[in-house]
């Protein structure tokens, strides 16, 4: 379904964001993707989402060549557009509409969807956000805007959501609420996360990306949670003093320090 | 020393720029801004049009408008106003290109201390607004309406609005802290805080 050749980029400063990246995605996969804070996984989704082009390598959804130049095609652009989505990391960025209504409705509206009301209400449901239909979009909290984005995107019923950090700035409650509704879903997921500890929740299939910028696993998560070398070479894996009514020791942990 | 001349230069160029009302000497000052430039020329030339064209754009429109109704227009005025505005972004981009504004600035603490923050800022709000129009492609199934940029814009300067008031009383909350004011009475001295 999407397929990275030989991949590098580089911001316009020259700072080098992917080396030489290649993986494949196949249709239904559920594939988290890993790395410490700067090795480029952002950079990777938005190349994904097509809105980024690398200076060498190639990217190919559904056998097209995604480039600046193929996207302007009109039945590509919209096909594509409506097959791949990406939640941004912030979802300020992705809420401009007057209500959480119109919010939803926005890609329907473009894709001149039949029943544009139903689905709103279908899928406010869904989310919970009923309630929430005729607010302001900013005037939520962080949680509900992350609902507001994701209802924005699934009622486009496309076959890959990109998800960058979607448990960032998330309360405990909404994360778990995410986490089942990532797994009950069925189509192709590309989640970027630092957070081991949730890693196994939101995939099998794991990409990591190194501090240098280079894929250096492939494969089930369960084998890399197993290589703690490789886990502290990726900087997930840390080590610090504990001190338990006098007893100081150390050792490796997983969990997120964000 | 060498960015400091340039500046000394470019700060001289500009006072200049805004006391002369000859045509012909604006002119030349621009062509000899443009011999600066050297090989960028061309780059900075089209930025700096790029800068101030909907800005400068708006004002002509809008002189010429009422110059004609009033029947007092004048065609060398407007073109004065166009080459200063244009020498005047020329100049600052000339500039930005051939110093470093942080070696330059180095001589005062407190200079280097505004420029410290308004670049970090900067460099904030130019990745937000990146960020912001890739979120608004990317939800964007075919080419957005005219309403829909209209909502996109004013979304986002409210959003932008809003981080730059609160990230103004972090940061002046920030520097309080770490002993930047010693006295409180000063202008940005620690804050009130009705939260």
């Amino acid at each position: 379904m999407m397929r990275i050749e030989g991949l590098t980029f580089a911001y316009p400063e020259e700072k080098l964001a992917l080396s030489d990246v290649s993986f494949e995605i196949r249709a239904g996969e559920k594939i988290v993707l890993l790395g410490a804070n700067g090795c480029g996984k952002s950079t990777l989704l938005k190349i994904l989402n097509g809105l980024i082009f690398p200076r060498s390598g190639k990217y190919l959804f559904r056998d097209h060549r995604i480039t600046k130049r193929t996207l302007k095609g009109r039945g590509l652009h919209r096909d594509f557009r409506s097959s791949v989505v990406l939640l941004f990391q912030r979802p300020d960025a992705m809420l401009f509409n007057p209500t959480v209504y119109d919010e939803i409705a926005f890609g329907p509206r473009q894709l001149g969807m039949d029943g544009v009301e139903q689905r709103v209400a279908d899928w406010s449901e869904e989310f919970g956000l009923t309630d929430l239909l005729r607010r302001e979009p900013f005037s939520l909290s962080g949680g509900e805007k992350q609902k507001v984005c994701l209802a924005s995107l699934l009622a486009l019923e496309p076959d890959v959501l990109l998800l960058d950090e979607p448990t960032a700035n998330l309360d405990p409650r909404t994360t778990g609420w995410l986490v089942d509704l990532l797994q009950d879903l069925t189509l192709t997921t590309v989640v970027a996360t630092h957070n081991l500890s949730l890693a196994a929740e939101l995939g099998e299939r794991t990409l990591l990306l190194s501090e240098d910028h280079r894929l250096t696993y492939d494969g089930p998560l369960t084998h890399l949670l197993g290589d703690r070398e490789r886990l502290l070479e990726a900087n997930l894996l840390h080590r610090h003093r504990h001190r338990h009514e006098g007893l100081e020791h150390r050792h490796y942990h997983t969990h997120d320090w964000s | 020393m060498r960015d400091r001349v340039w500046l000394a230069v470019y700060l001289v160029a500009v006072i200049s720029a805004t006391m002369v009302h000859d045509l012909r000497i604006l002119a030349a000052f621009l062509l000899v801004a443009a011999i600066v430039g050297g090989r960028e020329t061309l780059a900075i030339a089209r930025r700096a049009g790029q800068a101030v064209l909907f800005f400068h754009a708006v004002v002509a429109i809008s002189y010429t408008a009422l110059g004609l109704f009033q029947g007092n227009f004048s065609a060398s005025f407007l073109a004065l106003l166009t080459l200063r505005v244009f020498l005047l972004a020329f100049l600052t981009f000339l500039l930005q290109r051939r110093i470093n504004l942080f070696r330059a600035l180095a001589f005062s603490q407190t200079l280097a201390y505004v420029l410290t923050l308004a670049y970090s800022q900067a460099m904030t709000f130019r990745r937000l607004l990146g960020e912001f129009r890739m979120a608004l492609r990317s939800r964007s199934v075919r080419r957005p309406r005219i309403a829909d940029l209209y909502r996109h814009g004013a979304a986002t300067a409210t959003f932008l609005l809003g981080k730059a008031l609160h990230d103004s009383v972090e940061i002046t909350q920030a520097m309080a802290s770490r002993g930047f004011f010693s006295d409180s009475r000063e202008p940005g001295g620690p804050v009130d805080d009705a939260d």
